[in-house]
């Protein structure tokens, strides 16, 4: 397995109490495999991209499990050995492509600085290679872009160079966190078509993170459903999507509005809101949304269990 | 196209051996200007003042040697820059394709504020002059000769500024005091600003118990009597040129250093530094490339503020006696020598006073437009 994620938990110690931000999440990820994590916003999916890179800063604290790449812990190994994975076998794509590249220099200046970094090559080595990859990602005048500051480039281009800095190492996993959600919809066509090509190209694992399950349902082999910093659900997307157990994930599925719908139709989405973090209910933290959710909800969170072959799913009512 | 541009080309090239004509030639007016200027007046002082450089290029006296290679290296620059730069822009047929960087973008607005760009070529000039004043002083600026003939000369063509009670040519020790008083100001914030962003810097990033560590050293600091320090430490040395830039160095990074602080507490908020730790940058490149560079814009500001503080903290400590001492001259003794024959000879203090007050002044309005090239908030303000 190339990442296995055990037991993963990060709170955020604030002044107002803790917070779970992440709170036992197991998931795997295999090699050229794509996993989406989906949930609604404030859900802690940024936080286990976070977390699996051991970026999670203060006053956020990862206090327990493992995050295992290739055998290794990520959490327990040297900061030196982390610097070698983080950004070589591991790239990290942002949501907000203007705010993820530094404003001073150019483009080009950026990628360089990771190729020095993590191949070894010279400045000049670097610098074709830099345009080569530009170009690879699509951008028309790669030698033109190279030079050119990120806040002269449209949304998509600066997207397309903050994934050319992620996958210029070729790396065997790219976290990639809501990387279309800043652009507008024809953008992000291209971009999910970039990142397939790349993970082909590269033979690289894809953990995808979204709350859009459009994407998802194009990009993934397998969902993981997050609430509240749990998982609720993990199996192949196809089964999340045509057959969905989870009362929450039939909720996130039931609020896609589809084509040839009556007009003026009320959608049936989740009632409620999502809970504060700092306030959780007791048991089950969905239970209070929840259409089946009774009594018996309340005691404790439910456990992950397997429905059937690689579907698993945390509910009293469906898991019997 | 080809055939009528290469004649063009070889005239260019062989016009801008004399600095600047290639640019007239190819529109560049403002840069041709400056270019030739700078050329015709090197050439000028080369030529009018060509038996002080000879003396000066084998002077056992360090200051003349400098200044001799000085000069030579000035010309020699800017010669082949301008054949280079003309070369360039000819090869790029103006269409240079690289971006505007931020700065570039903030050069251009500063070009349109027209006091600051004249205070910034009233230092330019006054840095040369200081670094040729070996060259460029008619007199001796330390000797005594014949001291009863020449005491407190009024200013004529001869002594331009007028003489001491010594005798002395005050032009020419006006000159030399611009090369002590301007390097101090300028070394001492360039320690100054130094140490102050590599502090801050750590102190921001970093956070927690080394920012509170490090900030409660800059408290103590700020709070150190530094006038005092000063005179203890002047009892106890010599007081010269490199001590008062290194005290004054020391004694001066704490300011630079809190609000480098804080421009990284807000810096490091952001997603580009996360994405820097993401690639797998060590803290120290963070730090370098993506942190500091980011800081820069109120660091240049508050530097060019600084070296008019500088300049005059240096002229008050030796006017009070405690900093450069006579013979060797700085504005700030020159004034305080001039003090006590102000009635009878009032050019004493005043030249060294004028030039003082119009480096200062200079140098304040240089901050100003700095600040508000940089700003992004002064340029929203045009156009509410």
């Amino acid at each position: 397995m190339l990442l296995s994620v055990e037991n993963l938990t990060t709170y955020f110690y604030l002044h107002e109490g803790i917070l779970q931000a992440v709170d036992g999440l197991s998931f795997t990820v295999a090699e050229r495999e794509t996993v989406a994590l989906v949930g609604e916003s404030g859900c802690g999916k940024t936080i286990v991209a976070l977390s699996i890179m051991n970026l999670v800063s203060q006053p956020g604290r990862i206090v327990n499990g493992k995050v295992l790449f290739d055998g290794e812990d990520l959490l327990q190994i040297s900061p030196e050995r982390l610097r070698q994975i983080r950004g070589g076998a591991i790239g990290l794509v942002f949501q907000e492509p203007g705010a993820a590249l530094n404003p001073v220099f150019t483009v080009g200046h950026q990628i360089s600085e990771v190729l020095q970094l993590h191949r070894g090559l010279t400045k000049r080595e670097a610098e074709s290679e830099a345009v080569r990859l530009l170009g690879d990602t699509g951008i028309p005048d790669p030698e033109r872009r190279y030079k050119a500051y990120p806040f002269e480039l449209s949304g998509g281009m600066r997207q397309r160079a903050v994934i050319a800095i992620a996958t210029c190492t070729r790396p065997r996993l790219l976290i990639a966190d809501e990387p279309t959600t800043a652009l507008d919809v024809t953008v992000q066509a291209d971009i999910l078509d970039l990142l397939r090509h790349l993970q082909d190209q590269y033979q690289m694992a894809i953990l995808l993170i979204s709350h859009d399950l459009g994407v998802v349902a194009g990009m993934a082999d397998r969902v993981l459903v997050m609430y509240t910093g749990k998982a609720m659900e993990l199996a192949a997307v196809r089964d999340v999507y045509r057959d969905p157990r989870h009362p929450y994930s039939q909720g996130l599925l039931r609020s896609i509005p589809r084509l040839g719908e009556g007009r003026g139709e009320l959608r049936r989405g989740i009632p409620g809101a999502v809970p504060d973090l700092l306030q959780l209910p007791q048991g089950c933290t969905f239970h209070p949304r929840c259409p089946i959710g009774d009594s018996s909800c309340q005691a404790e969170f439910p456990p992950l269990l397997e429905l059937s072959h690689e579907r698993l799913c945390a509910c009293y009512k469906v898991n019997g | 196209m080809e055939n009528s541009d290469r004649p063009n080309r070889a005239l260019l090239l062989a016009g801008s051996l004399l600095p600047g004509v290639g640019h007239l030639l190819l529109g560049q007016r403002r840069r041709g200007t400056h270019l030739l200027l700078l050329a015709v007046g090197l050439v000028l002082v080369l030529v009018l003042r060509w038996d002080a450089f000879v003396d000066a290029l084998s002077s056992p006296r360090l200051a003349a040697w400098l200044s001799a290679r000085f000069l030579l290296t000035a010309l020699a620059a800017t010669v082949s820059f301008s054949l280079y730069d003309v070369r360039r822009s000819l090869a790029s047929h103006e269409h240079d394709h690289s971006g505007r960087s931020p700065f570039q973008v903030a050069r251009r607005r500063f070009a349109e504020n027209q006091l600051a760009v004249i205070a910034l070529y009233v230092i330019l000039l006054m840095y040369l002059i200081a670094a040729l004043a070996p060259i460029l002083a008619p007199f001796d600026p330390v000797a005594i000769e014949n001291p009863t003939e020449t005491q407190y000369l009024a200013p004529s063509w001869q002594h331009l500024f007028g003489t001491d009670e010594f005798g002395r040519d005050l032009f020419s020790r006006a000159l030399y005091g611009a090369s002590v008083s301007l390097s101090i100001g300028l070394l001492a914030v360039l320690i100054a600003i130094t140490i102050g962003t590599a502090y801050g810097a750590v102190a921001g990033f970093f956070g927690g118990l080394i920012d509170n560590v490090l900030m409660r050293v800059v408290d103590v600091v700020i709070a150190f009597p530094v006038f005092f320090l000063m005179l203890m430490l002047v009892g106890i040395f010599e007081a010269n040129v490199v001590f008062l830039i290194v005290i004054l160095g020391l004694t001066s990074w704490t300011g630079t250093a809190r609000f480098i602080r804080g421009e990284v507490l807000s810096i490091k908020q952001r997603e580009f530094i996360e994405g820097a730790s993401a690639i797998g940058l060590p803290s120290r490149l963070i730090i370098l490339r993506h942190i500091i560079p980011n800081a820069m814009a109120p660091v240049l500001v508050s530097a060019a503020l600084m070296v008019g503080g500088m300049v005059a903290a240096e002229a008050g400590l030796s006017f009070l006696g405690i900093g450069i001492r006579p013979p060797t001259p700085s504005w700030g003794n020159m004034i305080s020598q001039g003090q006590d024959a102000l009635l009878v000879a009032w050019w004493v203090a005043f030249f060294p006073g004028t030039l003082l007050a119009i480096t200062i002044l200079a140098f304040n309005l240089l901050a100003d437009g700095l600040r508000d090239a940089l700003d992004p908030k002064t340029l929203m303000r045009k156009f509410v």
